[in-house]
């Protein structure tokens, strides 16, 4: 089989690239595994995400799926005290800031919707697994795939895109490197399902709540629908060893004293899904683009799940996928090294600016709530409605990198002082 | 004579301080730290995220230095002491 792109992956990466291509006329191939729907985690969209699905023109399908609406998140601070309030916000250089509301989603129904409305638009989708990539000297030229049945196809391709997700296809074919543990690597998450939980009222009652213990140690509660809430807790991997406690036990005690607010939130407890488990989430690989190929979201990068980026990530990096892509197939010569830069480069710059706010946040909690409210409310508030793919970075930002780069050197200085001794 | 003036500006900093903190553990109820006490709420002390501000701005206008973004890391607010020496620090930077 022939086709002019081919993409591993029907999650919201995959399946948006799916869409914002078929949309340019080429023939475009969506390969998922899994059957749909299935399970998976990353329930909370941001402002900029939101606007992602309307772009897609799937705001009405959003509203009759009745996904809870999102206006904001409130962060809780230890012992449920001094809570703060981050708006969802939209960006448009032309307009600035706008008001807007997102969504929360069960991620079964939502990507089973993303999926259905590629296959709509005339994407071609195939279910089975890629298990190996077609290579042409330091070209990909297709995919070789497995249905569940067990026969083998070779899909050859223009361009093939990796939106695996954690799986990291290409990484682990040895197509780009190998995965670079990131900076949250020594977490767990534990996550579940709840009936019921005490929202806010009225139209809040949708936002996300994130409850900060302290560093590295805080849960989430996102409504998935008038009944049921994600709930989950992220701990330092440590920590939950020396709980030696099920999962299951583990997440019941952490989310009655984690937080008094969380445990006011939790009047009785009853799980409606599997209690899960996810570590060593936190990686990079830092070229993830070339002849034939490239990566979008989780299976290139993924930081911290602290504030909802991942989805927005998936979402962004397909957009700009798609359009480089389209530009590729325009080009009659095609004969760049690799015609992906571009795309990489600004990806890079999006996620790195993620990765300062991140790291402010964990590793200089003070600063960054200076800088956050009073130094620089706006520039925050923009980098959460999804201005960080700026060439030049708002000043806000240029400041949490200075505090985290003091922050590393302080702690290589510490380091080197430490083995002289 | 300047270093006279010096000593005594530095005595007035921990003076002035300890007089600020003191206002603010009346409203927690916490002691009143000493200098090598925790000021931090994250180590039980009494400055949360909501008045480390008002203390920041504070100790711009009463002495007259600019606390700067890469200042905020909390190695210079963690003790009294610590704030001392970090406003000294800068003061010094201003005058030399
Ligand atoms: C604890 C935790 C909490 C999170 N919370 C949030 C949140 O609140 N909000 C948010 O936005 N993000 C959140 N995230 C991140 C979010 O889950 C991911 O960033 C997002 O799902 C990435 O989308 P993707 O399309 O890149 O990959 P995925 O959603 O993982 O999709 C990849 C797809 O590829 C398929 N696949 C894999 N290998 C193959 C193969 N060989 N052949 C065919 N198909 C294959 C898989 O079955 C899957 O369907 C969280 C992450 C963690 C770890």
């Amino acid at each position: 089989m022939k086709t002019d792109v081919a993409i591993i992956g029907g999650g919201p990466g995959g399946s948006a690239t799916a869409m914002f291509l078929a949309q340019t006329g080429l023939r475009v191939t969506l390969i998922e595994k899994a059957q749909s729907p299935r399970y998976h985690i990353g329930e909370s969209l941001t402002g900029e995400c939101g606007n992602c699905l309307r772009t897609l023109g799937l705001e009405a399908e959003m509203t009759t799926r009745r996904h809870p609406v999102k206006y904001g998140v409130t962060v809780y601070g230890p012992r449920g005290k001094n809570a703060f309030f981050v708006p969802v916000k939209g960006w448009r250089r032309e307009s600035g800031l706008f008001d807007t509301h997102t969504w929360s989603v069960r991620r079964s129904d939502f990507d089973h919707m993303l999926f259905a409305a590629a296959a709509a638009r005339g994407v071609g989708v195939v279910q089975a697994e890629g298990v190996a990539p077609l290579l042409n000297g330091d070209a990909v030229r297709g995919v070789r795939v497995r249905a569940n049945g067990g026969t083998v196809e070779d899909i050859a391709s223009e361009v093939l895109v990796d939106a695996s997700g954690p799986a990291t296809f290409f990484s682990n074919a040895g197509v780009i490197g190998e995965k670079v543990r990131g900076s949250y690597d020594r977490q767990v998450a534990i996550f579940s399902q709840v009936l019921g939980g005490i929202r806010d009222p009225g139209a809040a009652g949708g936002n996300t709540l994130i409850f900060y213990r302290q560093k590295h140690h805080w849960a989430w509660f996102i409504p998935l629908d008038d009944q049921v809430t994600s709930v989950g807790v992220v701990v330092p991997a440590d920590y939950y060893r020396s709980k030696n406690e099920s999962k299951h036990q583990f997440l019941l005690r952490e989310l009655d004293q984690l937080n008094p607010e969380l445990t006011r939130r939790l009047p009785q407890i009853e799980f409606v899904e599997e209690v899960r488990g996810i570590s060593n989430y936190s990686y990079r690989i830092s070229n993830f683009t070339g002849k034939g190929f490239l990566c979008v979201g989780d299976s290139h990068r993924f930081i911290d799940p602290v504030f909802s980026f991942g989805v927005f990530f998936a979402m962004k990096e397909a957009e700009y996928a798609a359009a480089s892509i389209a530009s590729f197939f325009a080009d009659s010569k095609r004969e760049q090294p690799n015609p992906f830069a571009d795309y990489q480069r600004v990806c890079d710059r999006g996620q790195d600016s993620v990765q300062e706010l991140i790291d402010a946040f964990w590793q200089h909690p003070y600063a960054f709530k200076l800088l956050a409210h009073h130094r620089y409310p706006e520039d925050v508030i923009h980098m959460f409605a999804g201005r960080v793919y700026e060439e030049t970075p708002l000043p806000g930002l240029v400041a949490m990198r200075a505090i985290n780069d003091k922050g590393r050197n302080q702690r290589v200085a510490h380091e080197c002082s430490g083995s002289l001794n | 004579m300047i270093r006279a003036e010096t000593r005594e500006w530095l005595m007035n900093v921990q003076e002035v301080l300890t007089d600020y903190i003191r206002e603010i553990v009346a409203k927690t109820g916490q002691p009143l730290p000493t200098l090598d006490q925790p000021l931090l709420d994250s180590a039980g002390g009494a400055i949360d995220s909501m008045n480390m501000w008002p203390l920041i701005v504070f100790v711009e206008e009463r002495f007259g230095i600019k606390v700067e973004d890469t200042d905020l890391m909390q190695e210079n607010f963690r003790t009294l002491r610590a704030l001392i020496k970090f406003i000294e620090s800068k003061h010094s930077e201003l005058h030399s």
